[in-house]
């Protein structure tokens, strides 16, 4: 399960007009993030990356997405002693998986 | 309720904000730390869920300076965290964190750890709120003791306690003292002591002293006997103290006139005599003070006579139960012994007493309050309390008359035998010897209720048989009675020493044959035994014994007497 729509579905109903504002505030922000983290790998800032990973990890987690919140989490924990030699490819793959979620959250829109 | 969230991520506090409303809470949202202390402040939330990384104040710092801002009040915080990081969790806990929860957030898990932690802040609370009502009520309860005891000295310390001959050692376990020491200077010269251990101790034991004292002080200063005191502090107590609790007293009068003790003891264990070489112990006859009504109840007096310097010892159960570190009690062989030991002449027996007790308990902590007290019959000295007492009213001996009528109805209900002694010591102090006095004034009333009014015949009372039947018609004619009135005057001549009272009593009777009556007495100025009026004529021939003349009018339903009385004072 890489996607929890169970979470989504429960969150559009809760929130009703809200969910709009919510699922552009995460694309965003999530965007914000991954910018942030490349440059942070980019310029080997260990505890930046680790912090930025932490972040989108909670908020990816708390919509569901669970294939991008361990993405971040592998990232974040690989980073707790110094910046991992995967670390590019980590990130490819959080971008990746954070473009499949934009797809179908875009859908629920 | 009001949830406060903290989260520099706007995706969480969303989601979680969702979540809260959907469950009907009320939602205030910060982004950092420093925001979170402020609308803690403005907004004043029950509840906060706390994010620990952020930026500007983290979540450790935040929950540090509010938890120091409410130490009145329970503010449950929880920590948004993940489950992950063990010394995080730890931190969390060091900084005053009440609960995690874990990301993702689960509706379920964070409206149960909600609704649980809402249940402790109102116990919490609850508890707060007693524990300052409580606090509050403690110090309204030290001030009103304070008060209390105030009171309660100024009410019990009237007397002469603090005499010279008055040694006393009073040691209550709290504030109030279950036991009660009083004592007074009677009017016409002599002490009366009251000792006194109600049962229990602490402030109800000592609640009893009140009407206690009030009793013992206004009848010693109006001249009463410790025999009437004792009867009426029974029948007080008995009607004023709830059940299960009652008096041990003992109550001793010095009369240095004819040089003796007097004592009534109910209960009091130690209580003795020290006559020098000999001890003799004042053994308690009685019930405590509070059981018995009033028919049922003994006032009767033990008379020993008294030298000079003979001391009475007086304590409460307090000291014979007093415990030593093995758990043994002092006792009354220890208590007696100790009376018995020779003395040098610089201890006194008092301090001796308190000494040996002192050597037996060690630091043993007293579980009883522990009263002694030692009155010495110094005769000088107790003549000299007597004579600096008289700053009280000086009465002399004056002109006076005072007449009462009494209806039907009124005789039913009043006697006047007290009423009118109540009205002399008003006038003339106590001055009248109002023993005898009352004699006469009872047998002129019953003769004029009894024979005037009633109609009754006394001769019938000459069997036993019909001594009963004449006291059940009394009381069966003395309800259906509907007329008639008594009329009773008194009047005072003054002399150098005392004066002549003239006392007449009239009733609306019939009246009788003086005739009949004045030739018996003439014949007879004792009771004669033989008498067909053996118990009808006593009263008048007791009531021609006290007094200097006495005439009936033609009709007989009038009396009037003389009675000859000498200054009881001087």
């Amino acid at each position: 399960m890489s996607i929890d729509l169970d979470v989504i579905n429960e969150l559009k109903e809760i929130m009703g007009d809200d969910f709009d504002e919510l699922i552009s505030i995460f694309i965003s922000d999530g965007q914000t993030q991954i910018e942030n983290l490349k440059l942070s790998i980019q310029s080997s800032n260990v505890e930046d990356t680790r912090r930025f990973a932490h972040t989108l990890k909670g908020s990816s987690a708390n919509l569901g997405l669970n294939a991008l919140s361990e993405s971040c989490m592998t990232l974040e924990r690989n980073a707790a002693e110094g910046l991992p030699e995967d670390a590019s490819e980590l990130l490819e793959n959080i971008i990746n998986r954070y473009n499949t979620a934009k797809e179908i959250l875009t859908e629920k829109l | 309720m009001k949830i406060l969230i903290v989260d520099d991520d706007t995706t969480n506090r969303l989601v979680l904000s969702a979540y809260l409303k959907k469950d009907g809470y009320t939602v205030v949202a910060a982004k950092n730390g420093v925001e979170a202390i402020e609308l803690f402040q403005l907004e004043e939330p029950d509840l906060i869920l706390m994010d620990v990384m952020m930026p500007v104040m983290d979540g450790y710092e935040a929950t540090i300076k509010i938890k120091s801002m409410t130490t009145d009040k329970f503010i449950p915080i929880i920590f948004l965290t993940a489950m992950t990081d063990e010394k995080a969790l730890s931190r969390c806990v060091e900084v005053g964190g009440d609960d995690f929860l874990t990301k993702p957030y689960n509706r379920v898990i964070l409206k149960a750890k909600i609704d649980a932690l809402e249940r402790v802040s109102q116990l919490y609370n609850t508890v707060y709120e007693q524990k300052r009502e409580l606090i509050s009520h403690q110090i309204n309860e030290a001030k009103e003791h304070e008060v209390a005891r105030k009171v309660f000295d100024s009410i019990l310390n009237p007397g002469c306690l603090s005499s010279d001959n008055i040694q006393l050692h009073l040691s209550p376990m709290s504030l109030f003292n279950g036991d009660v020491v009083l004592a007074a200077v009677k009017p016409t010269g002599g002490l009366h002591i009251l000792f006194g251990d109600f049962t229990g101790h602490g402030l109800a034991a000592s609640l009893g002293a009140l009407p206690l004292s009030d009793v013992f002080y206004s009848m010693t200063a109006k001249g009463y006997s410790i025999s009437d005191i004792v009867r009426e502090v029974n029948r007080k107590l008995k009607q004023q103290l709830p059940t299960g609790m009652f008096l041990a007293a003992c109550l001793v009068e010095i009369d240095i006139i004819n040089m003796v003790l007097k004592y009534w003891n109910g209960a009091i264990p130690g209580a003795f005599l020290h006559k020098g070489n000999s001890i003799i112990e004042l053994k308690s006859k009685n019930l405590p003070l509070g059981i018995l009504d009033d028919s049922g109840f003994s006032d009767k007096v033990d008379i020993i006579e008294i030298h000079d310097y003979d001391r009475v010892i007086l304590s409460t159960d307090g000291i014979l139960e007093a415990e030593n570190s093995e758990g043994k009690m002092f006792g009354a062989e220890r208590f007696t012994e100790c009376l018995h030991d020779k003395l040098d002449s610089d201890v006194d027996l008092f301090q001796h007493i308190l000494n040996v007790l002192d050597d037996f308990t060690q630091e043993q902590e007293q579980t009883d309050d522990v009263t002694l007290g030692v009155i010495t019959c110094d005769i000088n000295y107790i003549n000299q309390l007597v004579s600096q007492k008289s700053a009280f009213k000086k009465f002399v001996p004056t002109h006076w008359k005072f007449d009462l009528y009494f209806f039907y109805d009124a005789i039913k209900s009043i006697d006047p035998v007290p009423l009118i002694n109540q009205i002399l010591s008003e006038i003339q102090g106590h001055q009248v010897q109002q023993d005898k006095l009352s004699m006469i004034l009872t047998e002129l009333f019953c003769n004029s209720l009894d024979h005037g009014l009633l109609g009754l015949d006394s001769s019938v009372k000459s069997t036993p048989e019909g001594f009963m039947q004449f006291y059940a018609d009394k009381e069966s004619r003395l309800n259906e009675l509907d007329s008639g009135s008594i009329f009773i005057s008194v009047k005072n001549e003054p002399h150098e020493t005392g004066g002549n009272l003239t006392i007449v009593f009239e009733d609306s009777g019939k009246g009788f044959d003086v005739s009949k009556i004045e030739d018996n007495n003439a014949s007879q100025t004792a009771i004669d035994e033989s008498s067909p009026l053996k118990f009808s004529g006593r009263g008048i021939s007791l009531i021609r014994n006290y007094c200097q003349s006495v005439t009936y009018n033609d009709t007989g339903n009038r009396i009037e007497c003389i009675y000859s009385w000498t200054n009881n004072e001087t």
